[in-house]
């Protein structure tokens, strides 16, 4: 139901086992487009809602090489080619040498890639969510656990979704408008 | 019903003891033999040293890695702790002193078979091998290594029958002692094999040192051992005990450490390497001169990809930890690259080892003692569970409780 007037069904929860019991009864009743918010990290959850992404880890490999390379070469261009400096006898490139810089930048070419690809990959900063329509929201960050189920998803059926909810013993259920 | 009993099959690493001894014990007849005789003496002594250093080393290793264990208590540590308790355990430890009896002797000869200050007529014309007369003489190298192995012995005695012990009891004080011990352990254990591995193989090449020398060694062999345990873990995953801890996050966390180690021990060979390179005085320098001479130069690189690239690539990639499979290849990889490091690191130090040929006398001599390790790692491994029960117990204990 695409162009449904609500974001979705949004069933709170006071436990963090409730929420993932109540993430496995949903998945098992065929919805596959929801999300939970938890005040903290819950262990399991993101392996209960099916959730993986392993984008960032190939973006922070390839970060990983660019790193190494542009390490390399910012020392290979300085030291043997823009301005060639015999130190002490050495060869010009002097590859062991220039291993921990390279290997600095590595580090901290992934690392950066890591950052900014998360960040860029969830669609942050956001400063708005659906999910802030309704009031009660506001202790998604405090002590309340929520499941919403999204619109989006193909067995979404307004009437249905929401009893199907109410008797996952949630303490409330409520629309999210869009 | 076959399943069941499919499932039920129980490893037993024990059985090898008696075979493994019987060859052992033939190959270190014949080697002591060639010992013996003129002509094949030196080169086989030589090649016992190197083996010694091998598998005593994967002793130290093993050794090493369960003070560790009870310095982090890490739950995937549990998984392989009775591993390195039987391959560097006290009976282990002392099978190694023992072996150590015809390096002794030729330190006692009077002759530069093996160590060039073991010989008085060429200390007598060397200030610097006089100055350092009270470690580097046959008295001194047989009382620093008589005191180190009863440190190691005494501590590996005491932590593991603190397990044993622990298994019957179940008493959770057990492990809040070793705990106690693990890290204090750790520090004297980097600080005696620093002295031991300066005398028994560093001073092979006379006037060379290195501060690195000692952790590069004992990470060096903890990876062996830690390469060893995770192959039997990973190679007997269908088996009984292990069927039934496997785990996509134990083999994580395995293949995690492995990570580790193959990092770790990088950093120490390559800014020992760097420190010297960057130095550039003739007196250090030597050591990866004669190393990098008459062939030996490319097994030398060749361990830049073979020990670190390789496991790398291959243990950053979460595919390779999560299969037993996968992480059994790395590790047997990761051991017999450690074998040829090795041998990189100990024969180029003898004038006469100027090529990387290997001599039958090194696969005698590293057969004889390999199969030694693997009899005494046998008769230790069976006398304790491969996972300690204490831990089993306490995992049913918590499970319950959140059922």
């Amino acid at each position: 139901m695409a162009n449904s007037p609500y974001f979705g069904i949004a069933a709170q929860f006071e436990t963090p086992e409730a929420l993932i019991a109540a993430v496995r009864r949903a998945r098992e009743a065929g919805y596959s487009k929801m999300d939970a918010y938890t005040p903290f990290p819950v262990h399991g959850l993101s392996d209960e809602l099916q959730f993986r992404d392993e984008r960032v880890p190939i973006f922070m490999f390839l970060g990983a090489c660019v790193g190494a390379l542009s390490g390399f070469f910012l020392q290979t261009y300085t030291n043997a080619y823009d301005y060639p400096f015999n130190v002490g006898g050495r060869p010009l490139v002097a590859y062991a040498a220039w291993v921990p810089v390279t290997f600095e930048c590595t580090i901290l070419f992934s690392a950066l890639t890591g950052v900014f690809s998360m960040i860029i990959m969830n669609g942050l900063p956001k400063p708005f969510d659906p999910m802030f329509n309704i009031a009660s929201f506001a202790r998604a960050s405090q002590d309340r656990f929520f499941l919403c189920i999204e619109a989006k998803d193909p067995n979404f059926v307004v009437e249905d979704t929401t009893t199907f909810m109410e008797n996952l013993g949630a303490l409330s259920v409520e629309a999210v408008p869009r | 019903m076959s399943e069941t009993h499919e499932a039920r099959k129980i490893l037993d690493l024990g059985r090898m003891q008696w075979g493994m001894l019987v060859v052992g014990v033939v190959l270190l007849v014949v080697s002591f033999a060639l010992m013996m005789v003129g002509d094949s003496s030196r080169g086989m002594l030589q090649s016992y040293l190197w083996a010694w250093e091998f598998w005593g080393g994967l002793t130290f290793g093993c050794f090493v890695m369960t003070l560790l264990h009870h310095s982090l208590k890490g739950a995937w540590g549990t998984s392989v702790m009775r591993i390195w308790e039987a391959g560097g355990g006290a009976v282990a430890l002392g099978a190694f002193l023992l072996l150590f009896v015809p390096i002794l002797w030729t330190m006692f000869s009077g002759t530069s078979i093996l160590y060039a200050w073991a010989d008085p007529k060429i200390v007598l014309g060397d200030p610097i091998l006089q100055h350092r007369q009270p470690l580097l003489s046959p008295v001194g190298a047989a009382v620093t290594t008589l005191i180190v192995f009863g440190f190691w012995i005494w501590l590996a005695n005491k932590l593991r029958s603190s397990t044993v012990r622990q298994d019957t009891s179940l008493d959770a004080m057990e492990e809040k002692r070793r705990f106690t011990w693990g890290p204090v352990g750790l520090v004297f254990f980097i600080l005696s094999g620093t002295v031991a591995f300066t005398i028994w193989i560093m001073s092979l090449d006379i006037h060379w040192t290195s501060t690195m020398y000692a952790p590069w060694f004992i990470v060096g062999h903890a990876f062996a051992a830690l390469s060893l345990a995770v192959f039997i873990v990973c190679r007997f995953s269908t088996l009984e005990p292990y069927a039934g801890i496997m785990s996509p996050k134990l083999t994580l966390d395995l293949g995690n450490m492995m990570l580790t180690l193959t990092m770790f021990f990088t950093y120490l060979s390559f800014s020992q390497y760097l420190i010297i390179w960057s130095g550039n005085m003739p007196e250090y320098a030597q050591y990866y001169r004669t190393r990098a001479e008459g062939g030996w130069i490319w097994i030398g690189l060749s361990m830049i990809a073979l020990q670190f690239f390789m496991p790398l690539l291959m243990l950053v990639n979460p595919t390779t930890k999560r299969y037993p499979k996968n992480l059994m290849f790395v590790a047997a990889w990761v051991f017999i690259v450690r074998i040829i490091d090795s041998y990189w690191i100990v024969l180029p130090a003898f004038p006469n080892r100027l090529h990387p040929t290997p001599l039958g006398t090194d696969v005698l001599a590293f057969c004889a003692l390999g199969a030694i390790w693997f009899a005494v790692f046998a008769s230790q491994i069976k006398k304790a569970p491969l996972l300690p029960v204490y831990d089993q117990r306490l995992k049913e204990a918590l499970h319950h409780s959140h059922a």
